[in-house]
Parts: structure tokens; sequence; C-alpha cells
């Protein structure tokens, strides 16, 4: 084996694993050699960043008397592994499309998918070292000899993390060869992604939950109790069973891998015009219609959506995770008689403006076109009414997005229909006018020569804007909030909430008159350039 | 009728097209032609509203551009120096939207899309995302989209770029059939020998300036012995014996 092109194939397909970190490491100008060393310790950073903070938490439980903690911190970094590499293994094995320009390298199609398989144990080892950090306290905590702790921990370590790889390994490449994924790759990859992310908030979540409540000792599960005895009791019959059962696991893994995987890769990626397509029927649409199927389509990147979804959801899970975990919050909130509707009306716009920023649908929606803006300014439509037609397209996604995870949120907290209804008007106004701002900035910073749409998010300070935002609208938030319910509480719902609508109108009219009349009639002309 | 009357496009201090004025007459094909960076893209794109102007106008059949925009694009046809557009829509679909933008016939459409498909045999390929398609079936598409409204002014950018040669040599038909039918077309193009072989007429740009606008064969007629290639590098080409060549030369000597 050449270790030097071996080291060069994991240096590119390094690249690939993240391509957001890759793009920002790559705009502070950094040479390739550097990059590689950057991206490796950004991993390693943030592995050891969770150990810490997770290890701080640990301290002050008894893991050996506590296996039900044990247990649950073990099965939420499984998934966290196995999540993070699906996503990597997508990236580096399919969204790369890569494997045409290796073929006529002199270069083994085995050396190739080496490297990237390695890339994927760089990127998800570190994810899971609090894996590590708990195998090896529980075994210092029940007294076992300091050096079998670590050893015993790391092989353990080593095994699962192995393990949950080579899994992730066989759902990408089985998902790869349905017909499904062959038809509606984009759509599935996104429905792929959106699940390893769900399972790794929910893990988040329940990790919350269980370090909130340690001093509770449950029984824990029964096939994670296993690595429990053999980390408490290393030299037991069963830690050795549990060890060569692993190890026995992942040699099976491993050989499918080459057995199945590798003859996948070598055969190449399956490529949509392998599809049998139905001959296409001219259905009558209007022109209109036509743009807003167009638009959605723009929308189909599964990188996009992700990103899209969980920006959306970020806020809402920061905000939502202390109600979820308190069911006191919860019972208060549902019993809010109907007088505090306008104030979930506030909650719902304050909410629903902090979940646009700069990674929504709507920030990038003009940059989306790429060339195709240019070709449609040739066409017999005005800009005007074309950016019309994708605002309120792309609105419509967001805001739909938005709804449906407000009726997510509702039905969780029993909220009564009318709390409901008015949360959802104040989040599709909130969204509304911070999709006109973004939509505004995704105009003035346009970048219609992207390649990878990463670059889009983060565009004039995309990042530091969007936390920003967060936060503010966290504070700001609070005040209001505060502020309308002492005003619901003194001059009684109906009064403070026509103030309330009345601020409301104000604001929007601003926004409206300032991004509609002020800002697109100066910047808004009929040509590009 | 296309009149461009003292236009200008400035970018900063870059001049990319100074105080430009012709006519192009309506049923014939005008070429221009032109280092990169000469200006063609830039007055081909100023006419289809891509581009701005910095100062100066441009009207078609006596509509100005500026006042009737809608109007104007309406009776143009363009094909863009890249084709990589509407990657996400398959080649039936991107003329789907075509067609309902020029508002076109549902009849006349299904006909002329029929022979043009045949023409360049894309019959298998109608419900292919145009992200699936080669260089020059992509840009098949984009001319079988601009014909589709049947457009008086046909503008290309570029054409040949990619094209198998029958499908070349059809497009080169297909425009002399266009111009025949009274209608315009204008496209820009390096290849001189294309040019020579389509053009009635043609303006040579340099640096963003005009430096020939007139009849191919009186342009020929004016050298006799030379064909339009090496009369188009005496106009706009680099001096025979200037630095470069003559370092070329003296490197040869050395060798």
């Amino acid at each position: 084996m050449n270790k030097s092109v071996l080291g060069q194939l994991i240096r590119i397909n390094l690249l690939y694993a993240n391509p957001q970190s890759t793009q920002k490491l790559r705009q502070r100008s950094r040479s390739n050699r550097r990059l590689t060393w950057a991206l490796v310790r950004q991993y390693v950073l943030a592995g050891l960043m969770l150990a810490v903070l997770y290890g701080f938490l640990l301290t002050m439980v008894d893991l050996v008397r506590n296996k039900g903690l044990f247990d649950n911190f073990l099965g939420v970094f499984a998934i966290f592994s196995l999540s993070q590499g699906i996503s990597i293994i997508n990236n580096v094995f399919f969204e790369s499309k890569d494997q045409a320009a290796y073929l006529p390298l002199p270069i083994s199609a085995r050396l190739v998918f080496l490297a990237k398989m390695m890339v994927v144990l760089i990127a998800v080892a570190p994810m899971t070292l609090p894996i590590l950090y708990v195998f090896v306290a529980t075994g210092f905590k029940a007294a076992v000899n300091p050096v079998l702790a670590v050893v015993v921990g790391l092989l353990l370590f080593g095994l699962v993390v192995a393990l949950m790889t080579l899994l992730g390994a066989f759902i990408v490449f089985g998902l790869a060869r349905t017909k499904l994924f062959q038809q509606h790759q984009k759509l599935v990859t996104f429905g792929l992604l959106f699940i390893s992310f769900a399972a790794m908030m929910a893990g988040i979540l329940m990790l919350n939950f269980s370090t909130a409540s340690t001093t509770s000792v449950t029984a824990g599960i029964p096939v994670l109790n296993w690595f429990h005895d053999a980390v408490t009791n290393p030299l037991s019959l069963a830690s050795g069973g549990l060890i060569g059962s692993l190890v026995i696991l992942v040699a099976v893994l491993a050989w499918g891998t080459d057995r199945w995987l590798l003859n996948q890769f070598l055969v190449g990626p399956t490529r949509s015009t392998m599809v049998t397509r139905k001959p296409h029927q001219v259905v009558q649409r209007s022109f209109r219609q036509r743009l807003v199927r167009y638009n959605l389509g723009l929308l189909q990147s599964p990188t996009l959506l992700l990103q899209a979804v969980s920006m959306t959801l970020l806020p809402f899970i920061m905000m939502g995770a202390g109600l979820l975990t308190d069911s006191h919050s919860r019972a208060a909130i549902a019993a809010l008689p109907i007088r505090f509707s306008g104030l979930f009306l506030v909650v719902g716009v304050l909410a629903g403006a902090i979940t646009v920023n700069s990674s929504s649908l709507v920030s990038v929606s003009i940059s989306l076109d790429r060339a195709n803006l240019e070709y449609i300014l040739a066409m017999p439509i005005s800009l005007k009414r074309y950016l019309r037609i994708k605002f309120w397209t792309v609105y419509g996604v967001q805001a739909l997005m938005v709804a449906v995870l407000a009726v997510a949120v509702a039905v969780f907290l029993q909220l009564p229909v009318w709390h409901t209804a008015a949360l959802i008007a104040g989040l599709l106004v909130g969204v509304y006018l911070m999709s006109v701002v973004y939509f505004a900035r995704d105009w003035r910073l346009r970048d219609l020569d992207w390649s990878n749409v990463t670059t889009l998010f983060n565009r004039g300070g995309g990042n530091f804007l969007t936390f920003a935002v967060i936060f503010g609208g966290y504070i700001i938030g609070a005040i209001v909030v505060f502020m309308d319910y002492m005003a619901i509480s003194v001059m009684g719902g109906l009064v403070a909430t026509g103030l309330v609508l009345l601020v409301l109108l104000a604001v929007g009219a601003l926004v409206v008159w300032w991004f509609d009349w002020h800002y697109w009639s100066a910047h808004l002309t009929e040509n590009l350039h | 009728m296309i009149r461009f009357q003292h236009l200008s496009k400035h970018y900063g201090d870059k001049v990319a097209l100074a105080d430009l004025s012709l006519t192009i007459p309506s049923g014939e094909i005008f070429g221009f032609l032109g280092h990169n960076g000469a200006g063609k893209s830039t007055t081909l794109k100023s006419l289809v509203s891509v581009i701005a102007p910095t100062s100066g106008t441009i009207s078609v059949d006596d509509l100005d551009l500026a006042g009737n925009r809608l109007a104007v694009k309406r009776k143009i046809g363009y094909v863009p120096d890249s084709p990589d557009l509407f990657l996400e829509l398959t080649a039936g679909d991107y003329w789907d939207l075509l067609a309902s933008a020029y508002e076109v016939d549902p009849t006349a459409r299904a006909q002329r899309q029929d022979e043009l498909v045949r023409l360049f045999n894309m019959q298998d390929s109608i419900s292919t995302p145009m992200a699936d398609f080669s260089h020059g079936m992509r840009q098949k598409a984009i001319i079988i989209g601009a014909l589709l409204p049947d457009p008086d002014v046909w503008i290309l950018d570029e054409p040949m770029t990619g094209l198998d040669p029958q499908a070349a040599y059809d497009l080169k038909l297909l425009m002399r059939r266009h111009a025949d039918e009274g209608k315009t077309v204008v496209f820009s193009t390096h290849v001189l020998a294309t040019a020579q072989e389509l053009c009635d007429e043609l303006a040579i740009l340099k640096s963003g300036k005009l430096i020939y606008n007139g009849r191919v064969d009186q342009l020929l007629a004016t050298m006799p012995d030379e064909n339009l290639e090496s009369i188009y590098l005496k106009l706009a080409g680099r001096p025979e014996n200037d630095e470069v060549w003559r370092e070329l030369e003296g490197a040869d000597q050395h060798e």
C-alpha cells in the first residue's frame, strides 16, 4: 500500500466530510496542509469539549451504582456516532461525487475506499470521546486496576466506534441500492440526514433530562448493562464474552463491507440516468405555476434543506428544552386563560422572527438561481414579478415548516385551540417580517457563481448574525413577553392585545414600507449588472 | 431591425463597451467578432436585458428597450454563452416553462418542438434532467427552447461551442432559414470560418470599440486574396512583428 497516496487521499476526503467547516476554514485562506490539520484539530477539539462538559456533569454521579444513567449515556453517544457516521459517509462517498475523477489515475479503488472510511473514523471518533471517558471513569470508580480500566475502556470504545461506523456504512450504502433512493435521491438523502439530526437532537434532550435527574437510580437497558458489567468487572467471563462478541460482530461487518460495499463502490454510484423515467407530458399550467414549481425544485438540495430545517428548529430546541423537561411549566402554560391569547401572538411573532436567519431558505433563495437568473431576465417577465413569485413561494415553505413545528409544540403542551391559533398567526407574521429582511439581504449579497451551497450560509458574517439574532431575540423576547403579561394582567386581555396588534401593525408597516417601497425601488433595476 | 445608439458600458474605470452605434437590418444574419473581452457578450447581454448599459439606447423594431422591456423581450429568443441552465428541470419541463413564458400557442409549439427535437435527435432525452446532459446536449436543449416562440430576433452567444458536427451544421441551416423568413439572427463567435460562411453583415469589436461594421462580401472584396481570418487578424489581432512574436522567434533561433 502506498502510504503517501493514502495520506493524500485522506487529506482530500477530509475536505468533503464537513463542507461547511471546510468552507469556513478556507475563507481564512489556509494552505492545503494547514487546512487539513485545522479540520482534524476541529474534530478533536469538539470531542474534547464534549468529553470535558459531560465528564464534569458525570463527576457528580456514581455511575457504578447508577446503571441506568450509564446506559443512557452510552446509548445516546452510540446514536451520536451512528448519526454522525451516516452524515459523514453520505458526504464523503456520495455528495463528493469524486469517484469518476479517480478512475483514470493509477490508484486502486480499494485504496480510495479505505481512505474514505478512515476519514469517516477520524470525524466520528472524537465526537464519541465521552464514551471513553465514561468507560474509564466507571472502571476507576469501581476500583478496577487503572491500567486494566484504561485498556478495557479503550478497547470497548474502539469497538463501539467501529461498530457504529460500519453500521452507518451499511445503512447508507443499503439505502443507495433501493429504487426509492434512485428515483428521489435528493429527498431520500435529506430524509436520512434529517432522521440522523433528529436522533442527535433527541439524544441531547435525553441527556439533559437524565443529567438533570442524577439522584434517581435506575436499572438500565439489558444489552447496554453488559458494557457496565464489562467495565466494572473486566476480568469476568461476561466481560470476555462481550468483547469477543463485539470483535466477531465488527469482523463480520468489516468482511461484509469488503465483500458488498466495496463492490458497490467499484461498480460506481447509481446514476439517475439509469432510472427509467416516465415520458414527458405537457401539462397545462400557467407561467406563474411553472415558476413556483421551478423555485420549489431549487430548494431540493439535502444540504440546504437540512441546514434550513436544523436552523429553524434550533431556536425552538434551545428555547423549548426547559419546557420539555419541566411538567409544572407545561401545565401552567396550558392553563393560561383565553385573555392571554395575545401573549401567544407576541411569543409567536418573536419566535417566528428568530427562526429566520442567514441559513433559512428565504435567505439564499435568489442566489440559488445561479446563472438561471440572467436567463430569466431575458424572458418576457419583469424581474420584480419574478422575485415576488419567488419570495412568496419560499416564504410559504418556511412558514409551513414553522407552522407544523408550532402545531407539534402546541399538541405537546396541550394548548387550547385559541392559544394555538394565536401562536401560529404570530409565527406567520414573525417569519414574514424577517423573511422580507433576509430576502433583501440575499439580493444585496447575491452570489450566482457558488459551487457549494454552504458558501451561501456564511456570507456577510452569517453565523455570527444568526446567533446574535437568536440571543438578541431571547433577551428582547423575554422583556416584551413580561411586559405583555403584565399589561394583560393589569389592563385585561382585550385592551392589551389591541395595543399589541397596533404596535405589530406599525412595526410591520414600517418594515414593509422600508423594504418594499424604499429598498427595492432603489436597488431593483431590470438588469443584473 | 435592431438599433444601438451610443451604447456604453463601464465597470468602474474599466470600459467594456465604448459608444457603440450600429444598425442590424431584419432578414439578415449578423455576427459580432472580437477577442475575449472585446465587448461582444456585453452588447448581446445589453440587448437581452441582462446588463444595464451605462449610457446609450437600444431599440428593436422601433421599440425602445428601456421603455418597452417586456414587449421587446417577447420578440427575442436567446441562447446564452453557457448552457448550464435550469439543471434541476428536465428538457421537457424547461421547454414548458419557456412556452408558457412566451405564451406560445400549444399547437404551434407542439409542431415546432417535434420538428426541432427530431432535428437534434433528442427524442429520447425529453424526460432527462438537464443536469444529466453533456455540454452539447444542453446547448441543443437551449437552442430548441429559444426557437419555440419562433422569435423575430434570435440571439446566440457563441452557439457552436460543444456541438457535434451534425448539430453545428443543422444549427447553421436553422439560422439561415430563420433569416430567410425575414427575421433577424444575431450571434457572436470566435470561429471565423463560421462567420465567413454564415454572416451577411458583421461587426468587429476591439477593447470595447467598434472597429469595423459592414457587409462580409464587401470586406472580403477589399482583400481578394485573403480569407476572413487573416483580414480579422490584420484588423483586430496582434501586429505580426510585435514584441511577443520577436521573443518567440528569438527563442526558436536559440534552439
